[in-house]
């Protein structure tokens, strides 16, 4: 077993379920981590791979039920069996040999206590320094960690960091009792995209620093590709495919590793549909400017947006959160109001309609939101949330409005039989088909679809993009696309506008902006992208 | 001046308005009763026939009660502004004197009982989600309801049977010193403690459930420390607002404790304020209770920042 950190052997992990029953999240899994190894496990939510990051650990939530026949860790020449250890004995182990550095950086910091003590407590806790040199050491962690002023911002409390500087602390505190292996947890899905980079470059410069060992965790084969030395691909519980990460990424084993493959967000992937240039522009918005916030703490939103869309073809507005993209898009649909500029659709000034001429322009532009799980009402069923706005403008006789439903939940490529379904019993790719029928219903001329994959795992995304790509060429949609995610933006629109700070910084056709980004914002976002290596590296 | 003290005088505006608004309207509620101070002076010769109709009217007159609502209304305001609620138609004597009397007594009561029901209620709640024993668990986080539901008289009678009468631990009825507050402190604070444990208890297993717990367990700390290192501080902001909410109860809680332990105090006074129907002195009891329930919950909401950072009275102050 030399040479190797961390041997895990037929691991397996059953969880029972409320009603009775178990449910197998890992079955018979071994995973080898050298030292100074980088390796990511890859694969959808519900693979089981956040439960073996937990295994390891023995964090498993208390109706997790665990087996092992081996998980050896050979920190210091010295083997250690994980799974024979106390409670106490474990606990001696994290955060001093193992550290953790977890998803979403908001929610992972004591909110009530200051950060330099949240990091100073790991030394204190193991006994490594008394309080006082923790706490001077806790600054220099938080130096290390790239953290300006660490002296100042030791004192400081978790919600005066931004998201990117909270997930430098936790490294930091992962970090604190210079572990041999680290394990994180989709570390930067939490992220905003140019953040992203910079989060997983640190992670794997301070790893490097310290000789430690990466078990990186992620839903993301791309950025596994790129990062990882080895890459174990995990789907419903079971390994299905280990190997060095660029011979996973060019030549995959399996067929699961393929489709993951071949969806993987990368800049190379090939358009959904060929792009089209515009004909006569169907909706238009002007010098739009909206502030939120009040006197003393007043914040411009959006400054001075313009834009327009020509009839059958896609708009993507990218931007990270509050670049006023979700804003922008929100006046066009006046569910917002500007503070001034105006919105022109399909030749009408919509500010200014009232009363029922609102209510009929309304349906010629309808909306996709981003969270399938929040935008349907749970309590109705899918055949009720997709008929609404039929409902609500006494479109069709009863039966007429049935039979809209069924030819609508046809046309989204779902079985007949969700009509009846409440969302609840719905997967969240189904989900964001019924929200497309929902907004299809009354038959718009545009539709805004905001963030409409996000909230989906990879190959999910690609079938929902796919189907969005057929829509708008049977029924001559146009659409206003808002993303984060330029790999998306770039398979599916035909113009671009990049938005920051409540402006456009950039726009144009996609093919043009993406090939030959000019402003420097642009070009951030696009090298936020991953890139998965091409050969295998043998530097390390 | 600085931002705090910008919102402490904020804060005080605001009270001065409860204040005001409590005087007002017991003014009005005590004005609508069918019986007015003089016929009640009257009534308490007894046989109130023997006084003509012209000394009736002359003691009005001197009352103020002959004029105008208004003028009667602002005269009383005026007066109660300089702290004085007129002469007590039962006890006779100024009514602020009364007051200031029974004051320290409840004060002090209401103060240890507070201790008593937030030490107790955090012990419960602490202890119910430090067990791993599930059947403690459901037997602790159950015991709140069941303290709530216990009517303080019958709480305050039996433990005067139990630790008076049976142990002789602590007298039953009095004033005279620390031990004879014990037992009405209890038993007042058992409603108060009880919440503060239920509400406690539901914020605990909140803040163990929060994602940041499980950054806690991978650096190595133990469920204890996570608990009380962590969590109850996260937890506690709520049941410390409850506790401030819930003095006004304990006020009105005093009434019953004090008499049922013989005690001297504002509740007392209160009781026999309300059944003589001395109506100046309901008014005084209820403007002074109404300053102390509004400055103790501006010495709570001033404890927030300290315990959580995330609230800065700077913002509030500012809108």
């Amino acid at each position: 077993m030399s040479g190797t950190l961390l041997a895990v052997r037929g691991l397996a992990v059953e969880y029972r379920l409320a009603g009775g029953g178990t449910v197998a999240a890992l079955r018979g899994v071994d995973l080898d981590v050298r030292p100074g190894e980088i390796v990511a496990v890859v694969g959808e939510s519900g693979s089981g791979k956040s439960t073996l990051a937990r295994a390891v650990l023995r964090m498993l939530s208390g109706n997790a039920a665990m087996t092992a026949r081996s998980v050896a860790f050979t920190p210091d020449g010295e083997t250690v069996e994980l799974t024979g250890l106390t409670d106490g004995e474990l606990r001696a182990r994290r955060g001093r040999d193992i550290g953790w550095v977890p998803q979403d950086p908001g929610v992972s910091l004591d909110p009530v206590r200051r950060i330099g003590d949240q990091i100073a407590e790991v030394l204190t806790v193991h006994g490594l320094a008394d309080r006082r040199t923790a706490r001077r050491r806790a600054v220099e962690v938080l130096a290390s960690v790239g953290i300006d002023d660490p002296q100042g911002r030791a004192r400081q409390y978790p919600h005066q960091l931004s998201g990117g500087q909270r997930q430098r602390v936790l490294i930091g505190i992962a970090i604190a009792a210079r572990p041999r292996l680290i394990i994180a947890d989709e570390p930067t899905s939490a992220l905003d995209v140019t953040t992203q980079r910079t989060i997983m470059d640190l992670l794997v410069e301070v790893a490097g620093r310290e000789g430690s060992s990466v078990l990186l965790i992620t839903h993301d084969l791309a950025l596994a590709a790129e990062r990882a030395d080895r890459v174990v691909v995990v789907r419903q519980g079971e390994i299905v495919e280990t190997g060095a990460a660029a011979q996973v990424f060019d030549a995959p084993g399996h067929p699961y590793t393929a489709e993951l493959v071949r969806v993987a967000q990368t800049l190379e992937g090939e358009r959904l549909r060929p792009a089209r240039a515009g004909g006569d522009p169907v909706i238009g918005a002007e010098d739009l400017v909206k502030t939120f916030g009040r006197r003393g703490s007043r914040r411009r939103a959006v400054d001075g947006v313009s834009l327009s869309v020509a009839r059958g073809t896609t708009l993507g507005i990218v931007g990270e959160s509050g670049s006023g993209k979700s804003t922008t898009a929100r006046m066009l649909l006046r569910l917002e109001r500007p503070d001034s500029g105006s919105v022109e659709l399909a030749g009408q000034d919509l500010l200014r309609l009232r009363g029922e001429a609102l209510r009929q322009a309304r349906r010629r532009i309808q909306l996709v939101q981003q969270d399938p799980y929040s935008s349907l009402d749970p309590r109705r069923t899918v055949g009720a949330n997709i008929a609404t706005a039929l409902d609500a403008f006494g479109i069709g006789t009863r039966a007429e409005r049935r039979a809209r439903v069924a030819d609508l939940v046809a046309d989204v490529a779902l079985p007949a039989d969700v009509v009846d379904r409440r969302p609840g019993e719905l997967s969240g790719g189904q989900r964001q088909r019924v929200a497309i029928a929902r907004a299809l219903a009354v038959g718009p001329e545009i539709v805004v679809l905001d963030e409409p994959v996000s909230a989906l795992d990879v190959s999910v995304q690609d079938q929902v993009l796919r189907l969005l790509a057929r829509l708008q060429e049977e029924h001559a949609l146009t659409y206003v696309f808002i993303s984060h995610n330029l790999a998306v933006v770039r398979q599916f629109c035909d113009e671009v506008a990049v938005m920051r700070g409540g402006r456009i910084v950039e726009a144009g056709p996609a093919e043009a902006i993406l090939e030959n980004a000019r402003h420097p914002y642009t070009q951030a976002l696009l090298n936020a992208v991953p890139r998965p290596k091409q050969e295998a590296h043998l530097d390390r | 001046m600085g931002a705090p003290a910008r919102y402490v005088a904020g804060r005080l505006a605001q009270g001065a308005v409860v204040i005001w608004a409590a005087f007002t309207v017991t003014f009005v509620i005590l004005y609508l009763l069918p019986s007015d101070p003089v016929s009640i002076m009257l009534s308490q010769g007894g046989d109130s026939t023997g006084v003509s109709e012209e000394a009736e009217s002359r003691l009005r007159a001197e009352f103020g009660l002959d004029q105008p609502v208004l003028v009667q209304y602002a005269t009383a305001l005026w007066r109660a502004l300089h702290g004085d609620f007129g002469d007590s138609i039962t006890l006779g004597g100024a009514v602020i004197g009364h007051i200031l009397q029974a004051l320290p007594q409840t004060v002090l009561l209401t103060a240890v009982t507070a201790v008593i029901a937030v030490a107790g209620g955090v012990g419960l709640a602490v202890a119910a989600s430090a067990t791993r024993s599930r059947t403690l668990r459901r037997v602790l986080t159950n015991l709140p309801s069941v303290a709530v539901s216990l009517p303080s008289f019958w709480v305050g009678m039996v433990l005067i049977q139990l630790f008076s009468f049976r142990l002789h631990l602590f007298p039953a009825l009095g004033n005279g010193g620390f031990a004879t507050l014990v037992l009405p402190a209890v038993t007042l604070a058992v409603p108060t403690g009880a919440v503060v444990a239920q509400v406690l208890y539901n914020n605990l297993s909140g803040a163990l459930r929060q994602a940041f717990v499980e950054v806690l367990r991978a650096k190595g700390l133990s469920e204890r420390r996570i608990l009380l290192g962590h969590a109850l501080r996260v937890a506690v902001l709520p049941a410390l607002t409850l506790v401030g909410m819930n003095i006004a109860a304990m006020l009105a809680g005093a009434i019953v404790i004090e008499t049922v332990f013989g005690r001297s105090g504002l509740g007392r006074l209160t009781e026999a304020a309300v059944s003589e129907q001395d109506i100046p002195l309901v008014q005084g009891v209820v403007v002074v209770s109404a300053a102390v329930f509004v400055l103790v919950n501006l010495v709570v909401d001033l404890l927030y920042p300290l315990v959580d950072p995330r609230i800065s009275h700077r913002a509030t102050a500012a809108s």
